[in-house]
């Protein structure tokens, strides 16, 4: 029925405009004054005091009513004060008038000749929101962006009248910005859940509500985000039914208990773990988890190792965390390492990468070579170390840089030059060593300052 | 070969004394100087016609030349050429026409002497009669005004609430009567009926009523009669801060004051306007401090009655001065009385809201402005704003810093920058836009805009662009802009943040003639929660 009387309202309205806008139309030579005209029925009633003293200039005829056709005023450039919009076509007295000179008015800008409804409170420049065409307000949305509230989603589309109470009437100061202050018939038709009920009529809006939209991606969650697979769970899944929305844990455990409970694979109750699932787990799916390990970090060929290499029979605590609890098979079948006494802190030589590869720094070792090396100083033959009675103390001969000798000391040696030297004993190389009973004590011959001597 | 020499030199010579002796000499005097034109007391009459070269003298013998523009009867329009020197007023000058052009004698006899005396008329004076204007009450009944009629619709499509229609229908009228009782008032009226109808689908809502913003019988405060009075439906002609006031108002001009007192109802501020609630009683003062009203201050006392309970206790001031041509300073306060009854404030006196603004134009192409505003909540029983929580009347607070500056650069290029700062009870934003354009540039009679904005905010602030083109065919006004958002919601922590919102617009503005006008818009503002088409259009005619 009120749809009925508000259509039935709006064809009395078009049918007054075109009656009214007609009525004047046809007695437009009666009632109406084109602009930049005189009328007979209003007289001179601007001072002429200023004008130019040729009357001809805007009179013609046998009467002062009648205005030159060709009458042309540019106030621009004459009064340096430009007409635009509907002042251009306005009737000269609609601001040329009783009141005074019109310079005192102008002065004032639009206030000058246009009454206030904004009773100041607006500025005094006009134009800046109205068209000077039709009045109509102009880019309402882009001017709002430079208040507290610039108008995103719904409020877009919102009427002004629907948060500036007397928008209609030119008022738009004092508005709150508290969500409920406008939004309270929402509020009061929210009973799912019931608001309300819940308390929540007191609190701001905006700890659920975006000011883009009120439900789907304009709700927030905001006391626990709602990310990942979430965000498509029914509210049910953690407020139960009938929805409880006070007190309800923000931890993942808090409702996920179950899912700790009953994972095999591994057992987290059985192995200990900590209930702070997000440590492995992320709310996009509940795998692939990934523990950061942070305790011991895994790092080359750990990283895609199963769990049950270090953690066997999915015992997760107590793990150690020294390399030869785990590699002590490798390190007991590795070469030489058992026999070579070689140390237990595997890092010392290998990396995480690969078992292969190992590198030892040598740095700041001067002795005790042999507690590694002794199965090289036992295994090599050339010459051959242990028969010849050479010293343990590789670091003799040897450096740390390269296992070959560049520059043997023979300090000291005064015999078994042989020993080393035997491929030098070429028989065939002098007729001294093709004598029969030639002595390999070499020494008889040469010294070690120059084996040619 | 001489003689062929000497006959051109003698040919040249006889054309230019011909020429010469087919030109005359005009000579008239300057009656009016004004900012673009120059007025001389000679016309078509005269022979003169619009090209002609005019030379001026001053007494010292400078010589200044200008163009004859356009002529009249008796007189013509002239404009300096370039670079030459002004021209006073009373200034000889002459003018060379084609001898052709000149007047003949009509052979009429001279004008007897006037029969009749001119009182006051003596024999040195000019030969004019005194113009007298019409007093306002002599002149006869005659309607002005506008009347339009409006029509808006937006069509939404919403992931909130669905799809919903609204439209909006209105037929206005803004009209006065001159001397509707042969006493030199006149007759005011602002009024509108309106018609609403939304339509979510699920529900409909529709309204229709009148509102009349104004309705009122004004008369005197013209040059003629010093003491005004406005009766009805009106805004106060002195002091608009006091608010649109159902009674009467009082106001005298005497000298450089202006003083007055008004007492009535105060309507609410809606579209219904409901009145006859808020019994106001208002006195108000106001110097002007020189002729020209460049400095002014004003002065007002406001007291509330509400449903007769004693309500708002208001003092009003305000004030403008300009120095010099270029910077106009503007200020309003408005200071709210409380006593025991008004258990929300604290004290006794409260500065409820201070406006001030500063404008300096540099030139004609450049300028700044400044303004500030204080704003609190006032504790009031009359429904004056929005329903507003009692911690916020007790704590609300409002401050706005607002700069702004514009250059034209030259005929083409302008830029306009904006800095807006504003800082509640609770936050604090800044967003400024910055804005370049250029006239006739992509189209004569047209202009291209792109602007730069960053809006903060209480739950949102990002950075947009806007575009803008606008065009002028004859008596059409086209405009069309595109205006692009990337907001983030403040304190958000879900995902989709941010979000890009989008504004298409085009209007159009018809002078259908001299006294209807067309207007025509469409737009389309969407974002990730709502796409919203609006159509409007308005019919408007003068008379």
């Amino acid at each position: 029925m009120s749809q009925q009387r508000t259509q039935l309202s709006l064809l009395l309205l078009a049918s007054a405009f075109a009656f009214l806008a007609c009525a004047i139309d046809q007695g437009k030579s009666s009632l109406s004054v084109a602009a930049q005209e005189w009328d007979k029925l209003r007289g001179p009633v601007v001072p002429h005091d200023s004008f130019p003293a040729d009357c001809t200039l805007c009179h013609e005829g046998d009467n002062w009513t009648t205005i030159r056709k060709d009458f042309v005023f540019d106030h621009a450039k004459e009064t340096g004060y430009a007409l635009v919009g509907s002042h251009e076509g306005a009737e000269c007295l609609r601001c040329h008038n009783d009141r005074g000179p019109v310079e005192l008015y102008s002065v004032r800008g639009c206030a000058g000749c246009h009454e206030d409804p904004h009773e100041t409170r607006m500025g005094s420049e006009c134009s800046s929101c109205h068209s000077q065409t039709n009045w109509l307000v102009k880019d309402a949305i882009t001017q709002h962006a430079r208040t507290r509230f610039p108008l995103v989603g719904a409020h877009a589309a919102a009427a002004c009248f629907a948060c500036h109470q007397g928008a209609e009437v030119g008022r738009f100061e004092r508005v709150s910005t508290n969500c409920v202050d406008c939004h309270q018939t929402d509020l009061a038709q929210a009973v799912d859940p019931d608001h309300r009920a819940l308390g929540w009529d007191t609190q701001d809006c905006s700890r659920c509500h975006a000011p883009a939209g009120w439900t789907g991606t304009g709700f927030k969650h905001s006391t626990f985000p709602l990310t990942g697979a979430h965000r498509t769970q029914d509210c049910s899944a953690c407020h139960g039914t009938p929805a409880v929305y006070q007190g309800i844990p923000n931890t993942c455990i808090g409702c996920h208990d179950s899912d700790y409970n009953q994972t095999a694979n591994p057992s987290h109750s059985a192995a200990g773990f900590g209930t702070n699932c997000q440590q492995c787990h992320s709310t996009s799916g509940w795998e692939p988890a990934t523990y950061a390990h942070t305790a011991w970090p895994l790092t080359g060929a750990h990283r895609t190792a199963s769990c049950n290499s270090c953690h066997a029979g999915g015992v997760y605590n107590g793990t150690p965390t020294n390399c030869v609890a785990c590699h002590q098979t490798d390190y007991n079948t590795a070469p030489g390492h058992v026999s070579g006494n070689f140390p237990t802190n595997c890092q010392a030589c290998h990396t995480t990468t690969t078992w292969q590869g190992a590198s030892f720094t040598h740095t700041g070792i001067t002795n005790g070579c042999s507690n590694c090396h002794l199965p090289d100083y036992q295994g090599t033959t050339n010459p051959n170390h242990a028969a010849a009675g050479l010293s343990t103390q590789c670091q003799q001969c040897h450096a740390t840089t390269t296992w070959n000798i560049n520059n043997f000391n023979h300090t000291g040696v005064t015999r078994g030059c042989v020993v080393c030297h035997a491929s030098s004993f070429n028989p065939n190389e002098t007729r001294e060593h093709q004598k029969p009973g030639a002595s390999q004590n070499c020494q008889w011959c040469h010294d070690t300052n120059d084996w040619d001597d | 070969m001489k003689l062929p020499y000497v006959a051109m030199v003698c040919a040249l010579s006889v054309t230019s004394a011909v020429a010469q002796t087919q030109e005359v000499r005009v000579e008239c005097k300057v009656t009016q100087v004004t900012s673009g034109s120059i007025y001389i007391d000679a016309g078509r009459d005269q022979g003169l016609m619009a090209g002609d070269r005019v030379v001026f003298l001053d007494a010292n013998g400078v010589t200044s030349e200008g163009l004859v523009r356009s002529t009249s009867k008796a007189s013509a329009r002239v404009e300096l050429l370039p670079g030459s020197p002004s021209v006073e007023r009373n200034a000889r000058a002459e003018v060379r026409i084609p001898a052709e052009r000149a007047p003949k004698s009509d052979g009429l006899p001279p004008h007897p002497g006037w029969s009749q005396p001119q009182d006051g008329w003596a024999a040195d004076k000019p030969l004019l009669a005194p113009v007298t204007g019409l007093k306002p009450g002599d002149r006869e009944r005659v309607w002005t005004g506008r009347l339009w009629s409006r029509f808006d619709t937006d069509l939404s499509t919403s992931t909130d609430a669905g799809d919903s229609t609204y439209n909006y229908f209105a037929v206005g009228g803004d009209a006065s009567l001159r001397n509707p009782f042969g006493q030199g008032g006149s007759l005011r009226i602002d009024a509108e009926a309106i018609a609403k109808l939304r339509d979510t689908g699920a529900d409909n809502e529709s309204e229709s009523y009148l509102s009349i913003d104004r309705l009122y019988y004004e008369f005197g405060g013209t040059r003629e009669e010093p003491t005004r009075w406005q009766m009805g439906r009106f805004y106060s002609g002195v002091m608009p801060q006091l608010g649109l006031l159902d009674g009467v108002e009082y106001s005298h001009r005497s000298g450089g004051n202006v003083f007055g007192g008004s007492l009535g109802w105060l309507p609410e501020p809606t579209s219904e306007r409901d009145s006859f609630v808020d019994l106001a009683a208002n006195v108000f003062w106001k110097q002007e401090f020189d002729e020209q009203r460049r400095n002014t201050l004003g002065l007002a006392l406001q007291q509330t009655l509400h449903d007769g309970t004693k309500d708002r206790s208001l003092i009003l001031a305000d004030g403008e001065t300009r120095i010099g041509e270029d910077l106009t300073l503007r200020g309003s306060l408005w200071i709210d009385l409380y006593d025991g009854d008004d258990d929300l404030k604290d004290s006794s006196w409260e500065l409820t809201e201070l406006r001030l603004s500063a404008l300096y134009r540099r030139s004609a192409d450049d300028g700044m402005g400044l303004s500030y505003a204080r704003i609190l909540w006032p504790q009031l029983l009359r429904n004056e704003y929005a329903p507003a929580s009692n911690d916020l009347v007790q704590n609300g607070e409002l401050n706005r810093v607002s700069a702004w500056a514009w250059q034209q650069w030259n005929t083409t290029w302008r830029t306009d920058e904006r800095l807006d700062s504003w800082s509640d009870q609770d936050d604090s934003g800044v967003s400024w836009e910055f804005e370049t354009s250029a006239q006739d540039w992509a189209w004569d009679a047209g202009r291209v805009a792109l602007a730069l904005t960053y809006a903060d905010g209480s739950y949102s602030s990002g950075p947009g662009v806007r575009v803008s083109a606008d065009r002028q065919y004859d008596e059409v006004y086209a405009s069309v802009g595109w205006t692009w958002s990337q907001y983030e919601e403040k304190d958000w922590t879900e995902d989709d943040n941010p979000f890009a919102q989008h504004m298409l617009h085009g209007s159009v503005d018809w002078s259908l003639s001299e006294a209807w006008d067309l207007s025509l818009r469409a737009d389309r503002r969407f974002d990730d929660v709502v796409d919203v088409w609006s159509f409007g259009a308005m019919l408007s005619t003068r008379f």
